[in-house]
């Protein structure tokens, strides 16, 4: 558009002020109210986070100090106040090994079914089942923690896994089964201890001949 | 005139493919592809969105390399991991990085200023006796130029990072029952009855005739040759038979002990005094005039019996000096202004004076207060070691020189070596066969010298070998003279190795129908020293108690025990093994045991004996890092298949 003098274009804007100038206000006002309230929304998520970090960080000093009783209570406020943070999983997992240190396996044993159940993240889950099936076999739920070893899992997870299988099949008397978890596990070339897992294998009975 | 260009490109046709044609050039030089990655900085992969640059790979590579080099101390041996390899798993390594670090962003880690500062009270190098030291802490991080601030943010980013594998880490553990099943397993001894059938003392009972030689031979004739062998051609220079001919001159030993003088001798130390004049401008010969009248009359003074000392406190123009009596303190060679050194190395005494000395101070008069004597080995105390030294230094000389001469001439004259001979002073010598079975000593086995004599330049074109460094300061060239390649061997050849052969296969199966009727007596449970009883051939081992690590046999047989079947009341566990030195080993295992823990209480001094069932738990506490290392790898592995990664390369 091309404006003869400077009073038309005046003239112009004042014009569409007056068609357009709520639109505008209103605009402005919820971008920034949008925009406030995101920051806002994001302030409370990040000291949400730093409070879950810091619980957590105090429940593995109180574990390592030896302090189970402080682990146990700061562990419970985690999960009851953050419970789908990795944080909260990770602090009960820390409390289920205060409760191994002061021999309460039962104690760990429900700990590590809360994260293997509710935790939202899928190899956190997967290491709490397996530290729950050994607890399991060591208080003799054989039969719950072979329920606990998936039969499809990534592979990376091959070692740790079937070495465990092995134990808990060796538990139930099936020798044949722990020895063929025993090998699925060495193969894999991920165990925890190689030469212990040698042992095992060793000392299991040969495989019988007319089998 | 630019529309005037646009016209005149519009509308010829040749000017127009031709700046097409220039425009592409830089497209078939580089390659499409590097206008889009923009060269160095492109990126190699991208995880989860976030790129990784050239730059970082390369670096990570260099690092990688380098660690390498640091095992193998200093270089990388050849063929061992390969460009392509290592840049492979610097790769890997930095996908997972960018695994880890996105995966602790999507958990949303964070780590508050309360975290962080107990994170940083922990760490020992800001304690002092164990506790935190707050100014300790802002003094080092000053000292490393870092701002605090910049150092908080950093690590509250390590320490969520920390915080990721902690979780997992740090809350494994071991159950007491895991723990005591891996220490019976460790603990645990097998006793074995065996006999043992000696391979050594049936060997030489056996007789191997011709016939079974020959037969033998016929069979494998076609795998048993000689290697290539050659005889060679070859002039050789080091510097230390160089210095063997070399005869040393008094006056060339003399000359090396001045050369390396201060190896030797401690040089003359000086104290000196002194009383300067000074002058504004040491170019004013007026005032150099005044400044030499001045201490001339300083000298006269002393003469006439005034003390040196106080005079230069009275009068010397060197304040840093003059309230010291005018004392410098030692003077070592090279400290002073060149004049100033020469006059007092020029004073003869202790105690003496010099005369009026100029410098570009001004006038100076020195007093010589102590000669330190120079001290050491003399000339005479190290005569052997200067003779010798002259002689090496001369051969290295020589060396070099020759080796540049001998260097031209083999390459000139690559039909013969005698020319180079001739020309140096050398002697060309001649080989027997060399070949790679067989050692000819550090020169003519050396690996580049047999490398050089087989080489296509040597052999084939029938040239001299360049120089080969065989030691330090020690070179050869070659020649080939004859050569054969590979040919079969003769029985008479082999008629030695294939009796010994044979006689140890025979042996062998001798021994290994022994020891299976010695396992079917073992399994019927007869006694072993009955067994072996008379049989000299075999050595009888009752009550063998063995460990794990157990020596009395090689590891592979100790395994093999092991792994057998524990003894039930109606079946023996028995086996026959091969030992590393052909014997063979007939075993029973008589019990399988794991000892009582021995306690010693050092208090009293008794040793008791803890029975196993009222042994307490084993207590165990703290986490179990190898076990945590372990699912925390599965973790990120598993976390790596699922993350998106793209590699670009």
């Amino acid at each position: 558009m091309d404006y003869e003098t400077e009073e038309q274009q005046v003239e112009a804007l004042k014009k569409w002020w007056a068609e357009n100038g709520k639109s505008v206000i209103a605009g402005v006002v919820i971008g920034g109210g949008v925009i406030g309230g995101w920051q806002l929304w994001q302030g409370r998520v990040e000291s949400q986070a730093i409070a879950a970090s810091n619980g957590f960080s105090q429940t593995l000093e109180a574990v390592t100090s030896g302090d189970a009783s402080t682990a146990l209570s700061l562990a419970d406020t985690l999960a009851e106040d953050h419970d789908s943070t990795l944080y909260a999983s990770y602090a009960q997992l820390a409390a289920a090994r205060a409760e191994i240190e002061s021999d309460n396996l039962e104690g760990a044993a429900s700990r590590l079914a809360w994260v293997a159940d509710e935790s939202e993240h899928p190899d956190v889950k997967l290491i709490a089942a397996i530290r729950l099936a050994r607890v399991q076999g060591a208080i003799g739920k054989v039969d719950e923690g072979l329920a606990r070893l998936p039969d499809t899992y990534p592979e990376t997870f091959t070692g740790l896994i079937e070495e465990a299988r092995g134990d808990l099949l060796l538990l139930s008397g099936d020798t044949a089964a722990a020895r063929a978890a025993y090998e699925q596990a060495r193969d894999s070339g991920q165990v925890v201890d190689a030469q212990a897992l040698n042992m095992k294998i060793d000392d299991l009975p040969p495989i019988s001949s007319a089998s | 005139m630019l529309l005037d260009l646009r016209e005149t490109i519009r509308n010829s046709k040749p000017i127009k493919y031709t700046l097409i044609a220039v425009i592409c050039i830089p497209f078939a030089l580089v390659g499409i592809g590097s206008y889009f990655t923009g060269g160095g900085n492109g990126s190699v992969a991208t995880v989860n969105g976030e790129e990784i640059s050239e730059n970082e790979l390369e670096y990570a590579y260099q690092q990688q390399r380098q660690q390498l080099a640091q095992v193998f101390g200093g270089q990388i041996p050849e063929g061992f991991g390969d460009e392509d390899m290592l840049r492979r798993q610097a790769l890997d390594q930095l996908v997972t990085q960018r695994v880890v670090i996105s995966e602790v962003a999507d958990q949303r880690f964070a780590v508050g200023d309360e975290t962080l500062g107990r994170a940083i009270r922990q760490r020992p190098e800001f304690q002092t006796d164990g506790q935190f030291d707050a100014e300790r802490y802002r003094q080092l991080l000053g000292a490393q130029g870092g701002q605090v601030a910049a150092f908080e943010a950093q690590f509250r980013d390590e320490t969520a990072l920390d915080q990721f594998r902690a979780g997992v880490i740090g809350t494994s553990f071991t159950l007491p029952t895991e723990a005591e099943r891996i220490d019976a397993l460790t603990r645990q001894t097998r006793t074995i009855d065996a006999v043992r059938f000696d391979i050594d003392s049936i060997r030489n009972t056996i007789e191997i005739d011709e016939a079974a030689v020959k037969g033998r031979f016929d069979e494998t004739a076609d795998t048993l040759v000689f290697p290539p062998r050659a005889r060679i051609e070859w002039i050789e220079l080091s510097a230390s038979d160089l210095a063997k001919s070399i005869e040393v001159s008094e006056d060339e030993a003399r000359a090396w002990y001045e050369e390396n003088r201060s190896s030797y001798m401690t040089p003359e130390l000086r104290e000196a005094s002194h009383i300067l004049i000074a002058v504004d401008d040491a170019g004013d010969a007026d005032e150099v005039a005044e400044a030499r009248a001045e201490v001339e009359a300083i000298i006269a003074r002393i003469e006439a019996g005034e003390s040196f000392d106080e005079l230069a406190r009275e009068l010397s123009d060197d304040a840093g000096s003059a309230s010291s009596g005018g004392s410098l303190g030692a003077i070592r060679p090279g400290l002073m202004v060149a004049p100033f050194e020469e006059a007092s190395y020029e004073i003869e005494g202790e105690g003496s004076l010099s005369g009026p000395v100029e410098t570009e101070f001004g006038v100076h008069l020195i007093r010589i207060d102590k000669i330190i004597a120079e001290e050491g080995q003399s000339f005479e105390d190290v005569r052997e070691e200067a003779f010798t030294g002259a002689s090496r230094d001369i051969a290295d000389r020589d060396f070099f020189e020759l080796r540049v001469q001998l260097e031209e001439l083999v390459f000139d004259n690559p039909d013969s070596l005698q020319a180079a001979a001739d020309a140096t002073g050398l002697e060309v010598q001649t080989s027997d066969w060399l070949d790679t079975d067989t050692d000819s000593g550090p020169v003519l086995s050396h690996p580049a010298v047999r490398a050089a004599m087989f080489s296509e330049d040597v052999l084939d074109e029938g040239n001299n070998s360049e120089l080969i460094e065989v030691a330090d300061r020690h070179v050869v060239s070659l020649r080939v003279v004859e050569y054969e390649d590979e040919r079969p061997k003769a029985l008479d050849d082999v008629r030695e190795d294939i009796t010994e052969q044979l006689r140890t296969e025979r042996a062998g199966e001798a021994l290994d129908e022994g020891a299976e009727s010695a396992l079917e007596a073992l399994a019927g449970g007869a006694d072993v020293e009955t067994y072996s009883e008379g049989d000299e051939n075999t050595e009888a081992l009752a009550a063998e108690v063995l460990t794990r690590d157990s020596t009395v046999f090689d590891r592979e047989a100790i395994r093999e025990i092991f792994a057998a079947a524990a003894p039930t009341d109606t079946d023996a566990s028995t086996g026959v093994t091969e030992l590393s030195d052909g014997d063979r080993l007939a075993w029973r295992i008589t019990e399988i045991a794991v000892p009582d823990a021995v306690v010693s209480d050092t208090d009293t001094g008794t040793t008791t004996v803890a029975i196993p069932s009222e042994q307490a738990p084993l207590a165990l506490s703290g986490a179990d890092p190898q076990r945590g290392n372990a699912e925390f790898s599965a973790m990120i592995g598993s976390l790596t298949e699922r993350a998106d990664v793209e590699l670009d390369l």
